[in-house]
């Protein structure tokens, strides 16, 4: 669910809309030419009014491809066959009607603004208005043209000056009036995400709830009916496994969701509920370090557990290391956020505690080349979607984002392109890493990033 | 009073859907709103400017003035109701301003009745259609097209009628068509923006939904992060360094059963309460957090009065806009955290409102909250905001009539 279009697609979305307006108001500027053309030659012998009845069909044919998919060929075509049968309209219209004195007339005016309306062809704001004026000057020249060769006087009409100077309005007004929205937007998607989020979190609540009423909770109600003395040995295991089940349970689910997050269904992390070894899963090198730096249990030192200040900053049963952080705390995840707070719905996957191999200022350079990476997308890509996958291999991580946007030639690309120079190529490089951009105007664009991780940096 | 059932909540929710741009992207609609004031003035200009050409022509002049006043009023009538503060734009809306727009233009037509030399410079055609040409950003475009159509042939059919009194003498059909022509034509080019507009809007929609059910493994796993890390801190307070301390001695004192029948109690309730917490209560905890407060301070400070967890008559759209007006509010810069209240009442026409201290300007308030109170004005909800001094009262609540 989300309200609206995000910014970044509501000027293309704009455009489109513009030129379908266009469109409809021109088709039936045209059929109403068609309905006066044909009253005009109404009672008229011969072919001369059934080629009236004719002349304006190219150009609704033209319109209607038009509206399939603009190309400069055919808004040119349009233009070119406008002009012709505007012509061809406007003379037969003042050899059948001898009351029509000059031009200055509505239904003259009819196909000149047809002809103008197709600036609206989906080309933006500056575009529009110049494909707009071209469409107006040529109608306006076949209106002349026709005007000499019915020996009538040229007069220029209001209603198509009107009509032009109107459409040139609208389009300033969307091009001075795009981009408004940005801020109240961006606080919609954000809350989108952090509604599920919410609802999510309300799940796993009542899922952690019922594990505590379990393990601590039945503890702690099996210590108030004891009888003071020794504790048994059996509360004492139970106790014992408990805390540590749950120090794997909280520590388990964290781990192995984060895994599991970029694959299907993101609920693994329960399977680790309820086991201590399987804080530890195999292949996941966190959760062996995460097991490592672990304190053992129950702890050998006799001052444990310190009370009052002397607890403060010390490492507790339960861990505070939590595993993950390296992710969630990085720019990386922030540059991810940012853009779908701009209504880019991108999409992780690959191993995200990957980035747990990077140095920090590694890390940080990943983030925010990623970071502009996704800019591109929003700014130029028109995409709405876009992919950032992690891994590693031999010695390194490599980070891409791609898009299924419109491409561009790396090497021509144009000086609003230097970020991708700057913020990301220079960036990368500086940390030891290198960039390479795959792009082609059809595919869209994919920039694979890679930085050696801490190992490749231990062995050299 | 009773409480929210599920007849209610679905009742609540079922509110009929329009595919319009108003509805479907209410923040684009109010960044463009200028331009319904600008056709206004627009059409207000072409009607005075081409009555004072019709000078000669004017039969009633007294008629023709009444005209432009009606006018007046149609556009100050559009410009002020289309306003984002007073949104939706609804039908009742739509179809009186057009109806007075018809009726001044046929005034004009009255009052230049055979004496009129043209049609084309009339001002009712132009008028209806620049009205008509921003009516589809807040109607849809089946109820604008019908509009555009009866509008047309009154016009239409009062221009043919003039026919033969007129300068150039053609066919009835002709002049029919100049002053249908405009008003189609405009209210056609209204309804091909808003129809891609939406059409655009809702094709998104399904590039947000698959995106959104793609982004809910990543939740699922930061949902899990931050309760896991509530319940380490919970329990590390005090319940696991008594256990820890407890296995170290191996024995229990009755001062030990005491205090684990004190933190089973605790611990018991926490998690009920944590059970129980509304959606509303979440979300501030969720917001205030960013500016430092504690969730766990949040909860226990009760900031969130909704028993009846009147909440859930939120539909998705609403609750995305309900949770933004919560966020903006708590990054306010002069908000005082600790003073933020929602108070839930009235379970057969679920009411909210927000209070809290922020001291700060109030246009800087209504600027940052102003365009989501509307937003969410447009998704079927009444939505205000009162600022007396340093305290501000933001009410959100389902309307006790139908719809505008």
């Amino acid at each position: 669910m989300s309200l609206g279009l995000p910014s970044h697609l509501s000027r293309v979305a704009n455009s489109r809309a513009l030129a379908a307006a266009a469109r409809w108001a021109a088709l039936v500027c045209l059929g109403s030419a068609f309905v006066n053309v044909a009253v005009a030659g109404f009672g008229s012998a011969g072919a001369y009014s059934w080629i009236g009845l004719l002349v304006l069909l190219p150009m609704v044919g033209l319109l209607v491809l038009l509206s399939r998919g603009r190309t400069v060929i055919l808004t040119v075509a349009y233009l070119v066959v406008g002009a012709f049968s505007t012509y061809f309209y406007v003379l037969i219209l003042l050899d059948f009607n001898p009351g029509y004195a000059d031009t200055n007339l509505f239904v003259i005016a009819l196909p000149v603004v047809a002809m103008t309306l197709v600036g609206g062809a989906g080309t933006g704001s500056l575009y529009g208005i110049l494909w707009s004026t071209l469409g107006f000057a040529l109608a306006e020249a076949a209106v002349v043209l026709a005007a000499l060769t019915a020996g009538r006087a040229f007069r220029p009409d209001a209603i198509s000056l009107g009509a032009y100077l109107l459409f040139v309005g609208i389009f300033a007004f969307d091009g001075l009036t795009r981009g408004s929205r940005s801020r109240p937007q961006s606080a919609i998607h954000r809350s989108v995400r952090d509604a599920r989020l919410i609802d999510l979190r309300r799940d796993v609540i009542a899922e952690y709830a019922a594990d505590l009423h379990d393990t601590v909770l039945s503890d702690l109600l099996a210590l108030a009916a004891a009888r003071p003395g020794q504790l048994s040995p059996k509360l004492r295991e139970r106790i014992e496994a408990d805390l540590l089940s749950l120090g794997a349970t909280v520590a388990g689910r964290q781990h192995g969701s984060a895994g599991d997050a970029g694959g299907a269904d993101g609920a693994g992390g329960a399977d680790g509920a309820g086991a201590a070894g399987t804080a530890a899963e195999p292949g996941r090198a966190h959760d062996a370090d995460w097991s490592s730096s672990r304190p053992a249990w129950p702890p050998s030192d006799p001052a444990w557990p310190p009370s009052g200040p002397a607890r403060q900053g010390m490492p507790h049963p339960l861990g505070d290391d939590r595993p993950g952080d390296a992710w969630f705390d990085s720019e990386l995840h922030q540059a991810i956020e940012q853009a779908r707070d701009e209504g880019l719905a991108v999409s992780v996957s690959g191993d995200r505690d990957v980035l747990a191999t990077l140095s920090p200022d590694r890390r940080r350079a990943v983030g925010l080349a990623v970071r502009q990476c996704l800019v591109n997308v929003v700014r130029h890509s028109g995409s709405a979607t876009a992919e950032v996958t992690l891994s590693s291999s031999g010695g390194s991580v490599s980070v891409m984002v791609v898009d299924e946007g419109r491409g561009f030639v790396p090497s021509a690309a144009a000086s609003d392109r230097l970020g991708l120079r700057q913020s990301v190529h220079d960036r990368i490089e500086r940390v030891g890493g290198i960039v390479t951009v795959y792009s082609s105007e059809d595919v869209g664009t994919t920039v694979l990033i890679v930085v050696p991780s801490y190992d490749e940096e231990a062995a050299g | 009073m009773t409480k929210l059932d599920d007849a209610t909540i679905v009742r609540l929710r079922s509110t009929p859907f329009e595919r319009t741009p108003q509805r479907l992207d209410p923040l684009g609609v109010q960044s463009a709103w200028l331009i319904v004031p600008l056709l206004s003035v627009l059409a207000v200009g072409y009607a005075v400017y081409s009555t004072i050409q019709h000078s000669d022509q004017l039969r009633d002049p007294a008629l023709a003035y009444s005209a432009i006043v009606l006018l007046l009023l149609a556009g100050i009538a559009f410009s002020a109701r289309a306003h984002p503060a007073l949104a939706p734009f609804g039908r009742g809306a739509h179809l009186s301003i057009m109806a007075v727009t018809i009726v001044a233009a046929l005034a004009f037509t009255a009052a230049v009745w055979g004496r009129n030399v043209r049609i084309q410079d009339d001002w009712g055609q132009i008028a209806i259609a620049l009205f008509l040409i921003a009516m589809p950003l807040y109607r849809p475009i089946s109820e604008v097209l019908i509009v555009a159509v009866v509008s047309a042939f009154a016009l239409g059919v009062s221009s043919a009628m003039q026919a033969a009194s007129l300068s150039i003498v053609t066919s009835p059909v002709v002049y029919f068509t100049v002053s249908a022509t405009p008003i189609i034509a405009l209210a056609c080019g209204g309804c091909g923006y808003a129809w891609t507009m939406t059409g655009e809007t809702l094709a998104w929609r399904q590039v947000a939904k698959r995106g959104q059910a793609e982004l809910d493994a990543e939740l699922r796993e930061t949902a899990r992060r931050m309760v896991g890390q509530e319940q380490m801190s919970t329990l590390n307070e005090a319940t696991v360094p008594f256990l820890a301390d407890l296995l170290r001695r191996g024995d229990v004192t009755a001062a030990d059963t005491e205090l684990a029948m004190e933190l089973a109690v605790r611990l018991r309730d926490g998690t009920v309460t944590a059970v129980d917490r509304t959606w509303l209560a979440e979300r501030l905890a969720q917001a205030l957090a960013l500016r430092g407060l504690d969730p766990r301070a949040t909860h226990s400070a009760r900031m969130v009065d909704d028993p009846d967890q009147l909440d859930r008559a939120l539909s998705d759209e609403q609750r995305a806009l309900v949770g933004a007006i919560i966020a903006t509010t708590a990054a306010l810069p002069g908000l005082d955290p600790g003073s933020v209240r929602i108070v839930a009442s009235n379970p057969e026409h679920p009411e909210f409102e927000l209070t809290a201290t922020v001291a700060q300007a109030p246009r800087d308030i209504r600027h940052a909250l102003s365009a989501l109170l509307s937003s969410l004005r447009s998704v079927a909800m009444d939505a205000n905001l009162r600022i007396h001094g340093q305290h501000i009262t933001i009410r959100f609540a389902y309307p006790e009539g139908e719809n505008r």
